[in-house]
């Protein structure tokens, strides 16, 4: 069990975590916010990189900033923004990660060869990375993430830069490996999480709004999503008054789907909230009746 | 010309926010204090036979004009060299590439910026010293004119010179590397001789011998038995000096023509870097291990079984040091390793002796493998992933355990020659200078994030100390031989290039919380 309490973080004066309460079983967790909500600050003090200014995170009752090393053995972590060196081959790069993370030579070699049959690399053979492309980058940095089979995985944003097939494949993987470890899986790409975390914590500001799950998020939002079709010239006045959580334009003018704890106008009708929407009520300013 | 102006304030700026651009400006001020000693200091600066002019508006018009041309020509140039090699790192080269401004417009913007930061220097630099003049208070009389003309005919062409080698050094393939730093050294040594040994002529850029010749003609007019020579240095004396009011320095037109060619050069090389320039296109011609590699399908959809792994409870450095070494050796081709390995055994042939300084060039085979000690991580932004697997204090140690084994590695001819001729005191020595420069690789590359600070400052080490056996500086003691010294400097270097590694990962969290 990884628990955070009382987490705050400051830069400066100013706060980009507050008061953080959560704790993490084993399965994915799905991390939602928009940009500046602090999960990647959270991210990198999870991943013990950076020290909170207060409170702490405990796996199995002990505290990670005390015995960083001993937590990293057990973690996965793979980070928003990074490199490689770009004159490596897959392989070499992952067993210099793997020297790092003190893997047995013998079990890193397996284990190396295994993940890159998984992440389909073992074709690259000797090319260096600086020729691969981002999406083959991000699935070396998956792979290096995974070495050490981590019983707690900590990924951030990590369909950034994948084709849909590979984003597919990534939740596919990431659904696999979480039946008996901790994954904490950071985007704000709200399909990503839909069909693979069954618990969800919601953060805006530096603090946590919701922490549950998908179906009682979206039970919060019924009744609270409407739809209805509107003129183009309409259209502005709209988004000022509401929450528009999707537009689309058709012969007969534009289909709004709209955040609203009432009705927000006439010939508007409910409609059944996705997650997305759930998580924009959560998340987004309110705005006349919204 | 407004976009001209712009880049040059954004060139600046972001130069003057750099912690190297303030070492340098305080160097700056400091030598502008120690250039000017009062008679109690005990030193001279320029030696005339143990006389000096006094402190007026000539005399050190004519020392603001001739110091920053001999101190500035290294740092500057590694500051600066890289400019347009961190718009294609940063990935800005795109951009601009894609933006409509003309390849060559570019070029000169940066070569105009890379002046105005040399410029920047050297007027604080003269600012320092007017305020000398007053501090001494030999000649209260401020002459702007005996200050400006030095700045204006010897300074500024010579800084055009340099802020043009920045760019062509930045853009000229095969001169971006260390090849580039020992050509830009070399070329240093020669001009400073030419100014020497011909002052006055067409060859002196610098123009020291020049005014040192006419510094001396004053003098002698004074002393007629002072020695025919003159020199730049540090120079202890007791009691006073003897003194004479000299008048400046008299500018005749032929120097002054000389001054326009030189200019003239300094654009013409720029032009021509502008036409090799590349504008950031991707290499013709890329290594096969470089080359894109294309992939039908991207990940299987197999079921994920992964084999048990076990790790080492606690750090392993033999397998840490194992990977830095492959790193470190990895990409090189088989040239790199035949020709090494051939200077290498050469140097187990060298006779112990005189000749044995130059044995220390040996070190500049693996400063492309040190240069990288201290900021790899950054470069190539692996710091997250790094930092997420091992302790840092681990990984610095590692990182200089692996300096100091290649070090070992490329040495390894000397030493055996130094073992074989029993020369004992020769391998210790040796050994707490490859300590020493390992230390220094990784504090400079931590400090600088970049390669350039430590290529820069070995070169100048090498020559200054185990080539010219400049007392203190002959680290690798091959000369004069000093392993405590090197040995407690190194681990000075460690600890604080460990406590500013840990600092410098607070300061970049802080700069992205305020980015966000």
């Amino acid at each position: 069990m990884l628990a955070i309490q009382h987490l705050t973080k400051q830069f400066g004066a100013k706060p980009a975590l507050s008061n953080i309460q959560l704790t993490f079983r084993p399965g994915v967790t799905g991390l939602l916010g928009p940009n500046g909500a602090g999960k990647s600050t959270l991210m990198r003090i999870l991943a013990t990189i950076d020290q909170p200014t207060d409170g702490g995170v405990f796996y199995h009752g002990q505290n990670i900033a005390k015995k960083p090393n001993v937590f990293r053995q057990v973690l996965g972590y793979l980070p928003q923004d990074f490199g490689v060196y770009p004159n490596l081959s897959a392989t070499e790069f992952l067993s210099y990660m793997a020297a790092m993370k003190g893997l047995r030579p013998k079990d890193a070699k397996r284990r190396i060869r295994e993940l890159l049959d998984i992440l389909n690399l073992t074709h690259t053979g000797k090319k260096a990375l600086g020729g691969f492309s981002g999406g083959m980058k991000q699935r070396v940095g998956i792979a290096q993430a995974l070495l050490s089979n981590p019983k707690v995985l900590i990924v951030d944003e990590p369909t950034v830069g994948l084709d849909p097939q590979e984003r597919i494949a990534f939740r596919n993987l990431l659904v696999t490996l979480a039946s008996d470890r901790i994954i904490i899986l950071s985007t704000h790409i709200v399909s990503d999480i839909e069909s693979i975390a069954p618990q969800i914590v919601v953060m805006k500001a530096g603090h946590v709004l919701a922490d549950t799950t998908p179906e009682q998020l979206i039970q919060e939002a019924e009744g609270k999503i409407w739809h209805a079709i509107v003129s183009i010239p309409r259209l502005p006045e709209m988004q000022q008054q509401f929450l528009v959580s999707n537009a689309i334009q058709r012969a007969d003018g534009i289909h709004l789907r709209l955040i609203a704890n009432r009705k927000p106008i006439l010939g508007a009708h409910p409609v059944e909230p996705t997650l997305e929407d759930a998580y924009l009520l959560k998340t987004g300013e309110r705005r006349g009746d919204a | 010309m407004m976009n001209t102006w712009t880049i040059i304030q954004v060139t600046l700026l972001k130069q003057m926010r750099r912690p190297s651009y303030l070492l340098l400006v305080a160097i700056s001020i400091l030598l502008g204090f120690l250039c000017v000693p009062s008679m109690s200091d005990g030193y001279q600066v320029f030696y005339l036979g143990g006389v000096r002019g006094i402190y007026n508006s000539a005399w050190l018009g004519a020392v603001a004009a001739m110091l920053p041309v001999i101190l500035f020509w290294l740092p500057g140039f590694f500051l600066l060299r890289s400019q347009i090699t961190q718009d294609r790192e940063l990935q800005l080269g795109q951009s601009i590439a894609s933006s409509p401004i003309r390849t060559l417009h570019y070029v000169i913007n940066k070569f105009l910026a890379n002046f105005c930061v040399l410029l920047s220097f050297s007027l604080l630099f003269l600012i320092a010293i007017v305020g000398m003049q007053l501090l001494r208070g030999e000649s209260m009389s401020i002459q702007l004119m005996s200050y400006f003309l030095p700045l204006l005919f010897l300074t500024i062409p010579y800084l055009l010179v340099l802020a043009a080698l920045t760019i062509v050094f930045d853009i000229v393939p095969g001169l971006k590397g260390m090849g580039g730093n020992l050509i830009l050294f070399s070329l240093w040594l020669t001009l400073t001789s030419l100014s020497v040994g011909m002052p006055g002529r067409g060859s002196d850029l610098f123009g020291i011998g020049m005014i040192m010749d006419q510094m001396l003609a004053g003098a002698r007019f004074f002393y007629s038995e002072l020695p025919d020579s003159a020199s730049f240095g540090y120079y202890p004396h007791t009691g006073s000096i003897p003194t004479y009011i000299w008048n400046g320095i008299l500018w005749e037109n032929g120097f002054l023509l000389d001054r326009l060619w030189w200019v003239l050069a300094a654009f013409l090389l720029v032009l021509g870097s502008g036409l090799v320039f590349d504008r950031f296109r991707t290499p013709k011609f890329r290594h096969p291990r470089q080359q894109t590699t294309q992939t039908a399908s991207s990940m299987q959809p197999v079921n994920l079984t992964l084999s048990p792994v076990r790790q080492v409870r606690y750090a392993n450095i033999p397998m840490m040091l194992r990977g830095e070494l492959n790193v470190m050796f990895s990409g090189k081709s088989l040239g790199w390793y035949v020709l090494n390995l051939s200077i290498i055994a050469l140097s187990f042939f060298v006779v112990v002796g005189d000749g044995l300084k130059w044995i220390a060039l040996l070190l500049l085979l693996p400063v492309g493998v040190w240069s990288l000690l201290g900021c790899r991580d950054r470069i190539y932004r692996t710091l997250p992933l790094i930092h997420s697997s091992s302790s840092k204090t681990l990984k610095w140690l590692v990182s200089w355990i692996a300096g100091v084994f290649i070090g070992l590695l490329f040495s390894g001819g000397i030493l055996l020659r130094f073992v074989y001729s029993g020369a004992i005191g020769h391998v210790v020595a040796w050994i707490a200078g490859l300590c020493f420069v390992v230390s220094l690789a990784l504090v400079g590359g931590a400090l600088s994030r970049s390669r350039r600070l430590f290529e820069g400052l070995l070169i100048v080490l090498l020559y200054l100390g185990p080539i010219n056996n400049i007392g203190p500086l002959d680290f690798l003691g091959v000369q004069t031989q000093q392993p405590v010294l090197y040995l407690l400097l190194s681990s000075l270097l460690l600890g604080g290039g460990l406590l500013w590694s840990w600092l410098d990962d607070h300061r970049m969290t802080t700069l992205t919380a305020k980015e966000r």
